[in-house]
């Protein structure tokens, strides 16, 4: 036997304080009223009668003192949490995985929820196993896991801890060899699964429509026009009538019913009408939706405000006309002999130009010469690369979002040398070993296309425009959103704060120039570094919460074979065995069986 | 203890009066009196014939046989003499016990047993005892005594211990006249309340023994956890009164009785056994006169 509370010397001195107390205490016995009779000549012939008669009515009398020891003796050992392998069987280890993906919230026809279910499911199935048997509890979501423990106050702990998220779930990185391994789930998430898996099925179909994408763009070239783009999923299996709406944080901008067939998927894009500014949420209503969580979409439109932009070129008709047709844009067009950095401005576009020392402010520059504050040699002359096909970019960054480079072809490029050592400069495409798109997030920062626009069909792709509205923005400050899953979310910002939309601080940690934080529910998030602020706007991934899109199945119910062995810890049945003699002893007392 | 006056009503003596005790025996007595004695002698009851001897009174001579016979006899009279009754009273701490105390109603007994006595002109001796003979109050004759039996009795007070047999030697020792001798008493004697009974019985008495019992010894009020204390020796005993228990005592308690009894009836003693709780008049009246005591 060994115990879970106490060592074996701990132990033992409990129990030998313990009976030494209840001898003590046993013969301190409060002394009896006197009561004067004529004789005891018949009283004792009574007694002796009643008495002494054997050995074993000799004994009778000591029955209470072992009764009091045994009873105390009972409960120190049940202090002691005491395991023993011969009462309670080998203990057994099992991993029990809970699955916390979002569509375990759906709501079932009993009005609980799946997870709810697959709680009480492992609730159960750890109170019918035995008091040695061990668990480890994990979630899919990699937040709450135990150790392997037959504690069963620190299971429920961790119980209490889990609760379904919206983050894309994945199985939990446990030790799974020689171990039953038991899932929680309702099927849906597309799990990892060990072979040896056993599958504890809590689905029930439910309807649900959701929102799997939604993003608020402007329509080119014009000053005030969006249009809302969504994907609307009906995942219930009978088709649904769906009531959409878009709003921003003052008024209603649309509303559109829509008819939905049952597992299908809709595009819609809306114009939005007015001027939206601010937050932009959509949502999607139905009658019998059983998970609200992916009803709501939300995006981000900045204020509107015109940025100057001097264009510093010997003439690029590309960069004129877009500047100029861009009625954001208030654009002042110098020749290279003219500048000398005293311009009022928001912003430089260099065309195959680059001043010798750092504009004040920011600057786009195209196919530019070495300079040092570009971190680029102009010592060594640079290398020139033709023919060059973009092999690697980086659409996460913002200036690069919505933007292909995968048909741009490139007949000549400067190939400088930049100093990626540094963690704010970063080379955001190239082709084989040329960088082609170079940032620097220092301030001013600046952003370097090592290719002119006349040498590439860049200028003739629909991602141009794209790409410098986005480098404009990034330029500016007041940005577009980041469009993110929930889950971990990464900012092109180095040591940003990040808090949401109400002012709610989060954590959040650096990592190669970007900050990352947890986004666990969706909503607007917003990151910080000085006077510039980038919106994240998070939203639930597409397919995850497809709440009748089964990927595996499993039983309905999963026993806990425990044999003939007393289940549960033997605590709990030294502590009913003390109270069944406690009340044998007090039977006893009062019919003076003992005494 | 109860005065005289509370204990014998005007009614209640007169009905004494028409009591006797009854003595199984003739024994001899000392002076005249209502009593048959063993001695035929010059009283009113006839007794017997016998043949003449010269010398004898003519007067007694029974001529009217003479008639019928030719044979001279002289008509034999009962001599009627006086009685010895020794009362014994238990005087020890166990007495005490009671509502009445066994004690008072011992007393009270043995007062109205005096009375009766004496209004026959027999010879009363009281005798308390505990582990010895008290001091006595000796040979009171004639009704006018009573007022010393009274005041006797209510000096006495219980104390010390039971031991019968040492008290009882002491009496037979000291060659007394036989007599009717009556016991009242718990007999809760250590050791033993046959040695004292013997010991009276050896002696050729005629012997009464009045056992006085109390509910507080037939029946005990206990309950709960208690110490015991001998009133007599303070031995003390540690008890949980159940209800088990105390019907065990009761049963012990009537084998008790049954065994006094049984012993009185085995060696032809008056034997009556008395409640303190019975009016004693009833006792006096109604239960020694259906165990044949008095007449």
């Amino acid at each position: 036997m060994t115990f879970l509370a106490l060592t074996p010397l701990q132990m033992a001195l409990l129990c030998g304080l313990t009976a030494a107390t209840v001898i003590v205490l046993f013969f301190l016995k409060l002394r009896h009223p006197r009561v004067a009779v004529a004789s005891l000549l018949l009283w004792e012939r009574v007694l002796q009668d009643r008495q002494y008669r054997s050995l074993l009515e000799r004994l009778r009398r000591l029955l209470s003192l072992l009764l009091a020891i045994t009873i105390a003796l009972l409960i120190a050992l049940a202090l002691g949490r005491p395991e023993a392998r011969a009462i309670t069987g080998a203990p057994r280890e099992a991993v029990i995985v809970l699955d916390t993906s979002i569509t375990m919230a759906t709501r079932t026809a009993d009005n609980q929820s799946r997870w709810n279910h697959a709680r009480d499911a492992a609730t159960r199935l750890i109170e019918s196993a035995g008091g040695n048997d061990r668990f480890l509890l994990a979630d899919t979501s990699g937040r709450v896991a135990t150790a392997m423990t037959a504690d069963r106050v620190q299971l429920d702990a961790a119980l209490d801890r889990m609760t379904p998220l919206a983050i894309r779930p994945v199985f939990p990185q446990v030790d799974v060899a020689d171990r039953e391994v038991i899932v929680v789930s309702d099927g849906i998430a597309a799990l990892d699964l060990p072979r040896t898996a056993r599958v504890l099925s809590v689905f029930e179909p439910a309807d649900n429509v959701a929102i799997v994408d939604f993003a608020v763009v402007a329509r080119a070239g014009e000053r005030e026009g969006y249009d809302g783009r969504l994907v609307i999923a009906n995942h219930s299996l009978e088709s649904k009538y769906i009531r959409l709406t878009i709003e921003d944080s003052s008024e209603v901008d649309f509303i559109e019913n829509v008819t939905v067939n049952g597992r299908d998927t809709v595009m819609r894009t809306v114009a939005l009408s007015g001027n939206p500014v601010g937050v932009i949420r959509a949502r999607v209503t139905t009658d019998k939706d059983m998970l609200a969580v992916d009803d709501e979409a939300i995006d981000y439109l900045p204020p509107l405000r015109d940025t100057r932009v001097a264009l510093v070129t010997a003439g690029s008709e590309f960069l004129e006309t877009l500047l100029g047709l861009d009625e954001r844009v208030d654009l002042r067009v110098i020749s290279p002999d003219v500048y000398n950095g005293d311009e009022t401005v928001d912003l430089y576009v260099f065309d195959e130009f680059a001043p010798s020392t750092q504009p004040r402010h920011p600057a786009l520059l195209f196919r530019p010469p070495g300079r040092p504050w570009l971190a680029a040699s102009d010592l060594t002359p640079p290398l020139r690369a033709s023919a060059i096909e973009v092999t690697n970019w980086d659409e996460t960054h913002p200036i690069l979002e919505y933007v292909s480079m995968l048909d741009v072809r490139i007949a000549d490029a400067r190939h400088l040398e930049f100093a990626t050592t540094n963690p704010t400069t970063r080379i955001l495409a190239s082709g084989g070993q040329t960088p082609l798109v170079v940032v620097s997030s220092d301030v001013p920062k600046w952003v370097a296309v090592n290719f002119s626009l006349d040498d590439s069909d860049f200028p003739v792709h629909p991602s141009f425009p794209i790409f410098m509205q986005n480098v404009l923005t990034w330029f500016v400050g007041d940005r577009l959103p980041l469009r993110r899953s929930v889950g971990t979310v990464d900012v092109p910002l180095s040591n940003a704060t990040v808090a949401t939309i109400h002012g709610v601080a989060l954590p959040a940690w650096s990592r190669l120039g970007s900050t990352s934080f947890e986004a666990p529910v969706p909503g607007l998030y917003v990151a910080s570094v000085g006077a510039a602020r980038t919106y994240v706007a998070v939203n639930l991934p597409a397919g995850l919460s497809d709440v009748n899109g089964v990927t595996f199945t499993g039983r309905e119910n999963i026993s806990w074979e425990t044999g003939w062995w007393l289940s549960g810890e033997l605590w709990k049945y030294l502590l009913g065995l003390a109270l069944v003699l406690v009340v044998f002893e007090w039977w006893t007392y009062h019919r003076r069986i003992t005494v | 203890m109860a005065t005289e006056d509370e204990l014998f009503d005007g009614k209640f003596l007169k009905k004494l009066e028409y009591l006797h005790i009854v003595s199984k025996r003739a024994f001899a007595g000392q002076f005249r009196a209502e009593r048959r004695a063993k001695k035929r002698g010059s009283g009113l009851e006839f007794a017997d014939h016998r043949a003449y001897s010269p010398g004898d009174d003519f007067r007694r001579v029974d001529w009217r046989a003479y008639q019928r016979l030719e044979k001279l006899l002289l008509r034999l009279f009962e001599e009627e003499q006086d009685l010895p009754i020794y009362l014994f009273i238990d005087c020890s701490r166990s007495m005490a016990d009671g509502r009445p105390t066994k004690l008072a109603y011992a007393c009270q007994v043995a007062a109205a047993l005096c009375y009766i006595g004496l209004a026959h002109l027999d010879r009363v001796t009281l005798a308390p005892y505990t582990d010895h003979l008290g001091r006595e109050l000796s040979s009171q004759r004639g009704k006018g005594q009573i007022f010393k039996v009274f005041k006797f009795l209510g000096q006495l007070a219980s104390g010390g211990t039971t031991d019968a047999k040492a008290a009882f030697e002491k009496f037979c020792r000291s060659k007394r006249p036989r007599g009717i001798t009556v016991v009242i008493s718990d007999f809760l004697d250590p050791r033993g309340f046959e040695a004292g009974l013997n010991l009276l019985r050896f002696s050729h008495h005629d012997i009464f023994a009045i056992h006085v019992v109390s509910q507080a010894d037939s029946e005990p009020e206990l309950r709960g956890d208690l110490q015991l204390v001998d009133v007599e020796t303070g031995s003390t005993h540690d008890i949980a009164a159940t209800p088990s228990l105390l019907s065990a005592y009761q049963h012990v308690y009537e084998e008790f009785c049954s065994e006094v009894e049984g012993f009185c009836a085995k060696y032809q003693l008056g034997y009556v056994r008395t409640q303190t709780e019975v009016p004693f008049e009833d006792v006096i009246l109604q239960v020694f006169r259906q165990n044949r005591f008095l007449t």
